[in-house]
């Protein structure tokens, strides 16, 4: 009974939060744009794919897609490579200003990103950056770089000393005893990581609206706001387009959903 | 040719010196303890040998090379963490195939010292699984197991059984033994235990405060201490030490005093007397009252009030004096030591 009640009010909430979600699928659905319908069904008579073939056949869709594809999957690599060593660096060696660099790499993080827009679109026209991917990149990047950071510090904080001794005692270089180790070790971290960076990029619109202005060059975000400027807005390939570049994101949350609940250090030294 | 050697070492964190001018000599294929008390520099003196940490001056030389300055990995050291340090993404058979990996050998000879080893330290039906899937002894076995697959011209121990239960660790003391006279390494081996210190060591060397008390034969060390602390650490239960004074060959404490047959000037001195040396006497001797017993299974021990003073004293068989009796105790003269009392060295 008590567990009944419990699977009940799990699905009522479950519901609760879908039910946006599910309503973006049934416009996506209906091919009349028919945005004002009152209708609560899933599914109708009418419920064809026409939207979808319209967005990938008929809209430079899927060329944003390989533009917001390219950004992010560069802002990651580029993130996680940095944040690890970095991390790495600042946790385990002791140089001079650590302490403000680390304080500093905080305070950026301070500052909402509105605030940032005109210096950034500064610099960025000043380096001729601006219609660039590498422009959106360097901003992405180091917007999320500091965070990034923090959290590999953080990780590698509550990684044992021993396992680099047992390593260099093993016969390993430094640099070896953190990418055979270290760096394999921290899976779950990295993996955090690059997932942060990854989202952090792949659904921003302010900057990228700045920084791109040649619709060849649009990232997702910016591509489906174009469906909207026009003076009717076309809602079925909107929400279409809004349900294709929510998949990758709930597919990597999916894929590494194990590494977010998980203690690998567990094991390697006493207690 | 020494197998290992230190000179003058001394190290400093900041203001603390944690090592006084070490000096240590360790011979091939030598099987040499490290016992001291908790915080006296043992696992500091391991990380220096092993190049993990560097002293503040001095000098360790391994087959008479001078490897002060030599980086850890070009050492050929092996070390048995105080903490096991396993690689926690490994199984136990990557473990132990890491080092050997990275020293390139050939893989059937990998595979061949791995089972060996295995086999020796019975965790064969371990080697697929995860350190986080192990009991606390049974990682401590893989770590062992890590260092002793190197074969290892130096090996390091710091206090490797410290965490499995009394039947293991008296297994694995002999396991370890055995291991060593198969591949006869240079061991230094840091533990707590009074019984695997006398039983493991070639030698043993008694760690104070950073310094060196003694190094000696475990026989030596235990009938022969040079001075108050190596006497007073080494041995359960306790050697007994009684404050005194030597006047005219006589050892005059509070509560007693007795003939010592020895040349002596006065001053005071501390006497040290084991408790197997003391034995029960009918009616002379050391005058007091038993206050407690322990059985301890093959004999007991049995703590005697002589006014200011509790001596301890081995007995056996079934005439236990009861609480409160009166007793005599008499002191074996031939075992009995003498030490300085300012010093803290042995007179006689
Ligand atoms: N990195 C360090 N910085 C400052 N002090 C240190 C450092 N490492 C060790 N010490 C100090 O050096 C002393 C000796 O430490 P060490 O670990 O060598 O003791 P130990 O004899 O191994 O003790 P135990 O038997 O408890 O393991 C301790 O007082 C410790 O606090
Ligand atoms: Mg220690």
């Amino acid at each position: 009974m008590k567990k009944s009640l419990s699977w009940f009010t799990i699905l009522l909430f479950c519901l609760f939060s879908l039910f946006p979600m599910l309503y973006v699928v049934s416009i996506s659905l209906r091919g009349d744009n028919a945005f004002g319908s009152r209708s609560l069904a899933l599914f109708n008579s009418q419920s064809t794919l026409k939207n979808f073939s319209e967005l990938f056949l008929h809209t430079p869709f899927l060329k944003w897609m390989m533009n917001s594809l390219y950004v992010s999957t560069v802002v990651t690599l580029s993130g996680v490579i940095l944040a690890a060593t970095s991390g790495y660096a600042i946790s385990r060696y002791e140089f001079k200003g650590k302490k403000i660099m680390l304080m500093s790499l905080l305070t950026t993080q301070m500052f909402p990103a509105t605030m940032l827009m005109l210096p950034f679109f500064i610099v960025l026209s000043k380096l001729h950056l601006i219609n660039k991917f590498l422009g959106l990149i360097i901003i992405y990047s180091s917007t999320a770089l500091p965070f990034c950071i923090w959290q590999m510090k953080g990780y590698f904080d509550t990684v044992p000393k021993e396992l680099e001794e047992a390593a260099k005692l093993d016969g390993c270089s430094s640099f070896q005893a953190f990418y055979k180790i270290i760096l394999p070790m921290s899976t779950p971290a990295l993996v955090i990581t690059g997932l942060f960076s990854f989202m952090s990029s792949w659904s921003e619109y302010l900057v990228a609206a700045i920084t791109l202005q040649d619709p060849e060059l649009y990232t997702l975000p910016l591509g489906l706001k174009s469906f909207q400027a026009s003076l009717a807005t076309q809602w079925g390939l909107y929400a279409a387009g809004a349900l294709v570049v929510s998949i990758p994101v709930v597919v990597l949350f999916i894929m590494i959903s194990k590494y977010l609940v998980s203690g690998l250090t567990v094991g390697s030294v006493k207690g | 040719m020494n197998a290992l050697e230190l000179k003058n070492i001394t190290k400093s964190f900041g203001f603390n010196t944690i090592l006084k001018n070490v000096s240590l000599e360790v011979n091939l294929g030598e099987f040499l303890v490290l016992v001291g008390p908790s915080g006296c520099g043992k696992s500091t003196l391991l990380r220096i040998i092993s190049g993990l940490e560097s002293s503040s001056t001095g000098e360790v030389f391994i087959g008479g090379k001078n490897i002060t300055l030599v980086e850890p990995q070009n050492r050929d050291i092996a070390m048995v963490f105080q903490s096991y340090a396993l690689y926690p993404h490994m199984s136990v058979y990557e473990n132990m195939e890491f080092s050997l990996k990275i020293r390139k050998l050939p893989p059937v000879e990998i595979r061949n010292r791995i089972h060996e080893i295995a086999d020796l330290l019975q965790m064969t039906p371990l080697l697929q699984r995860k350190p986080k899937d192990l009991s606390g002894g049974q990682r401590q076995r893989v770590s062992l197991g890590r260092a002793l697959a190197r074969r290892a011209p130096v090996i390091l121990f710091d206090e490797p059984l410290s965490n499995l239960d009394a039947h293991l660790r008296q297994q694995m003391r002999i396991e370890i033994k055995k291991i060593h006279q198969i591949f006869k390494s240079t061991i230094i081996y840091v533990t707590h235990d009074q019984t695997e210190a006398m039983t493991m060591g070639d030698r043993i060397a008694v760690l104070n405060k950073g310094q060196i008390e003694q190094i000696d034969s475990p026989f030596n060390i235990y009938h022969s201490p040079k001075n108050i602390f190596v006497a007073n650490f080494i041995g359960t239960p306790e050697m007994n030490l009684l404050n005194g004074e030597m006047r005219n060959n006589y050892f005059v404490h509070k509560d007693f005093d007795f003939n010592i047959s020895k040349d002596i000037s006065s001053h005071d001195v501390v006497l040290g007397i084991r408790p197997e040396n003391i034995t029960l006497s009918e009616n002379q001797g050391i005058a007091g009252t038993v206050q407690f017993f322990e059985n301890l299974g093959p004999n007991g021990l049995l703590h005697v009030h002589t006014g200011n003073e509790v001596i301890k004293l081995f007995i056996q068989g079934q005439n236990i004096p009861k609480i409160n009796d009166k007793v005599f105790l008499n002191v074996d003269q031939s075992k009995l030591k003498l030490f300085d009392k300012k010093s803290g060295s042995l007179i006689q």
